[in-house]
């Protein structure tokens, strides 16, 4: 099992998180002003890089916020979390 | 207002919680804090997984913006009202949650090592000490711990109490 630190508890199991998918992909600024094929872009097309990824964690069964991690699809590693709109330590 | 038949979650667990040397803490005013800190009227606890006490409240840290305010001695109308006083000019939410979790409290020295069986979290007395809370899952639910000075008060579902007293029960065998 993970160990995932949430930013305000600490680390805690991984079975108290849920995820959240690709994190930083905001809302569109003129959702009319989009064609269907970026309307489709934003609602389902994500990144899948081999290496890190930033990603949206929840601590569902603790404090109940949502954060922003740097996760490795490869090994599985936890680089950092962060409160969302911060940004991680280098 | 208190009804006098009134009956509290957990009076048909009465036995099963004698046997893990536990009684329940019915009728706790619960209340429910929403507010950005600081707040000057209110010494509200900003490390998280920590409560603080004045005497009449508690009040327990259940995230960034969120805490649990509890009374033995205040009814709960009474409790969020003076929270609704003390935060008079800050955007706020106060609301009595009273019902929302059946509380009950282990008294016996091995309490913690009942507790681990059935809960992730490190409870070594280095870490998990007086003054600590924690929301996390106890026997696969979600619940609300409370370390007090010789005791500790568990918070679950109401629903959920029978499974949780039964579960922490099966360790002691
Ligand atoms: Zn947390």
């Amino acid at each position: 099992m993970l160990l995932i630190r949430c930013p305000w508890c600490g680390p805690r199991d991984e079975v108290e998180f849920r995820y959240g998918g690709q994190a930083g992909i905001s809302y569109p600024s003129d959702p009319d002003a989009l064609s269907d094929e970026e309307w489709a872009d934003y609602l389902f097309m994500r990144d899948n890089p081999k290496g890190e990824f930033r990603e949206r964690w929840v601590h569902a069964h603790g404090c109940r916020r949502w954060f922003n991690a740097v996760r490795s699809t490869v090994t599985h590693e936890i680089r950092a979390t962060f409160p969302i709109g911060e940004e991680p330590p280098a | 207002m208190r009804v006098e038949r009134a009956r509290s979650p957990l009076v048909a667990l009465e036995g099963d919680l004698a046997r893990i040397g536990a009684r329940e803490v019915a009728f706790l005013a619960q209340v429910s804090v929403r507010v950005r800190p600081p707040v000057d009227a209110l010494e509200l606890p900003t490390e998280p997984n920590t409560w603080a006490t004045d005497g009449e409240r508690e009040l327990l840290w259940l995230g960034p913006d969120e805490w649990l305010a509890v009374s033995e001695t205040l009814p709960a109308d009474q409790l969020a009202g003076r929270l609704e006083r003390a935060l008079a000019g800050a955007p706020h939410a106060v609301v009595d949650v009273s019902a929302a979790r059946a509380v009950f409290e282990l008294r016996g020295g091995d309490r913690l090592d009942l507790l681990s069986a059935e809960c992730g979290l490190d409870l070594h007395p280095r870490v998990w000490r007086p003054g600590v809370c924690a929301q996390t899952l106890l026997a696969d639910v979600d619940a609300l711990l409370q370390e007090r000075e010789g005791s500790t008060r568990v918070f679950v579902r109401p629903s959920f109490a029978a499974h949780v007293v039964r579960r922490l029960s099966a360790g002691i065998g």
